[in-house]
């Protein structure tokens, strides 16, 4: 997996457009706070994640190229929900600024796509590089979901870019795992 | 339940549905752990059955019921010149009888050894696989290697006539010899390519001032650049003779350099034989039966063996290759540790059967056949130099 790759496969694994209208709030401090906030916990999430993918790989036994079947199995997965279901919703959250936490870090930031994304692409490119594809990922997001709450022809732009955006998933996905399937 | 629980408990409804599925697709790698010690006395082992399991008239054992103790019927003689390579490879790893047990295996050979168009073929039948001329050219040069005896270099001549009349101009090979005109029948098949491609290679070797050559340079630019589509093998075909074929290439006076396009296929053929052994180590039994089938035959995770440790040779001496040398470390090592650990060395697990005919083989539903042992043997011999001493 190339850190090319593995931004791209952040990107449509956050699906920013997913998770634009389940950013907390009209307020947009509030949105950039929380959507920021929650950001750098993913981020810390996903640093110790891929840090301790060589170790949790071993310990499973598994190849780093059979960990990349994962993650291309998992991408196809949360791309065929975000092109099945709807956005990610704003409520319930949790009050103020733990919104960041509850429902901006999880669910809506740190799935289980992002979860074997990191522990693949950290097994692949170390965890600086893996962290830094995630980070930008996690920009975009935040640089999204600071938008105001996408009003009627908003929110139908932002559910055709969500499904544009899960189908995209599901190509790197099956890309990533056929790059799994026929590597060493 | 509150809201946030709900949703929470959503999410890890979500985590558990994903991380479920990716379990179905990704199973732990189990690979025994082995060294050179321990895969040479399982290739001792399996000279040992071949030793046991040749009657007579030079024929092997071909297959064998231990459930049940009863000989299963049917031979094949490119099997049969297989397991001679095999046994002289042996011979030539230092495993002493091999080849004593390979030359009785000849009694076989020169009875079904012919006269065709310019040169001999070996085979039964009007029309002969040309697999069977190929594997003994193959046997019969390692045989020369492992003893030092020449007296066959006649033979091998006229044998590799009769494999240059295989070739067409394409690269292409004639799967089949109508061994009464020497010409070949129009048919194709996966391995005659690569394993005449081999025996061509090895005796430009053997004989640099012949023209074998050309015919083998022409049959790999085949293999790498059109067989596949011409011959309609989907997927691509993992080919160990061919990775044989590119180790005889190398030891040539003047090897043949590496073009981006010979690169990128033994690259690709990397990536199908490192999938095979991971897919085969996921392989434990139990639920994985349901998941990922049960074991593979011997004969087939013995030629992963022989293909990764003969393109690992290939990339050692070409630095241009992109290939992750510890992962090809890892799965030399698996697919040794696969084979040590599922020979059989006892008679206990099969008590209908003859003792003789189990032990040193490998079994899958308690059937071998003989080139259960072949291939394994072959490639215990190669991986033993990629592990570790104990």
């Amino acid at each position: 997996m190339s850190f090319l790759v593995a931004v791209v496969a952040a990107v449509v694994t956050v699906n920013p457009l997913r998770v634009w209208p389940g950013g907390p709030g009209r307020s947009r401090s509030r949105r950039v706070l929380c959507a920021a906030g929650a950001a750098v916990m993913v981020l810390a999430a996903v640093m110790v994640v891929s840090g301790l993918s060589a170790l949790v790989l071993n310990a499973l036994k598994i190849s780093v190229p059979t960990a990349r079947i994962g993650a291309g199995v998992a991408l196809v997965m949360i791309g065929g929900r975000d092109m099945i279901f709807g956005p990610a919703r704003p409520e319930p959250a949790l009050a103020g600024l733990k919104a960041a936490m509850v429902p901006m870090a999880v669910p809506h930031l740190f799935g289980p796509g992002l979860g074997v994304l990191a522990l693949s692409a950290g097994a692949d490119l170390g965890v600086i590089r893996a962290g830094a594809a995630v980070g930008l990922a996690l920009v975009v997001a935040v640089a999204v979901v600071a938008q105001p709450p996408p009003g009627r022809i908003g929110a139908r732009v932002a559910r055709a870019g969500q499904v544009l955006t899960g189908a995209a998933a599901i190509v790197v996905g099956a890309g990533l795992g056929a790059d799994g399937v026929f590597d060493i | 339940m509150s809201g946030i629980r709900r949703r929470l408990v959503g999410a890890a409804g979500t985590w558990v549905a994903v991380l479920a599925v990716v379990g179905v697709a990704v199973h732990p790698e189990r690979c025994p752990p082995v060294d050179a010690a321990a895969a040479r006395r399982a290739a001792v082992a399996a000279v040992g059955w071949f030793g046991a399991s040749i009657d007579d008239s030079g024929k092997f054992l071909y297959g064998y019921d231990a459930d049940t103790g009863v000989e299963l019927g049917g031979y094949n003689d490119p099997r049969h010149a297989g397991v001679l390579f095999s046994l002289y490879q042996a011979e030539a790893a230092g495993i002493d009888g091999a080849a004593a047990i390979a030359d009785r295996g000849l009694a076989y050979v020169d009875r079904h050894t012919r006269r065709a168009g310019p040169g001999a073929v070996f085979g039964r039948g009007r029309q002969v696989p040309t697999g069977a001329t190929a594997l003994l050219v193959i046997a019969l040069d390692e045989r020369q290697r492992a003893t030092g005896d020449a007296s066959r270099d006649d033979d091998l001549r006229a044998y590799g006539r009769a494999l240059l009349a295989t070739v067409t101009a394409q690269g292409a090979v004639e799967a089949t010899i109508d061994a009464e005109a020497g010409t070949g029948t129009g048919t194709r098949s996966p391995f005659a390519t690569g394993q005449v491609a081999y025996a061509l290679a090895r005796l430009q070797q053997r004989f640099p001032g012949e023209r074998y050559g050309a015919a083998a340079v022409r049959i790999l630019s085949y293999l790498v650049a059109a067989r596949d589509d011409t011959e309609d093998q989907f997927p691509m075909l993992s080919d160990h003779w061919a990775s044989y074929g590119l180790v005889a290439m190398n030891r040539w006076k003047s090897p043949p350099v590496l073009d981006g396009a010979t690169r990128d296929w033994i690259e690709r053929q990397f990536g199908l034989f490192g999938v095979q052994v991971r897919y085969e180590s996921q392989r434990r039994g139990g639920l994985t039966v349901f998941t990922r089938g049960r074991t593979a035959m011997a004969s087939g995770v013995g030629t992963v063996g022989e293909g990764l440790a003969n393109l690992a040779r290939v990339a050692a001496t070409d630095p241009v290759l992109d290939v992750d040398d510890v992962a090809v470390g890892h799965r030399l090592a698996c697919v040794a540790g696969m084979l040590v650990e599922r020979q059989t060395l006892s008679p206990d697990p099969f008590p209908r059967a003859d003792p003789v005919a189990v032990t040193g083989a490998w079994f899958r539903l308690g059937v071998t056949r003989m080139d259960d042992q072949q291939h394994p043997l072959s490639a215990l011999i190669l991986l033993q130099h990629y592990l570790r001493e104990p």
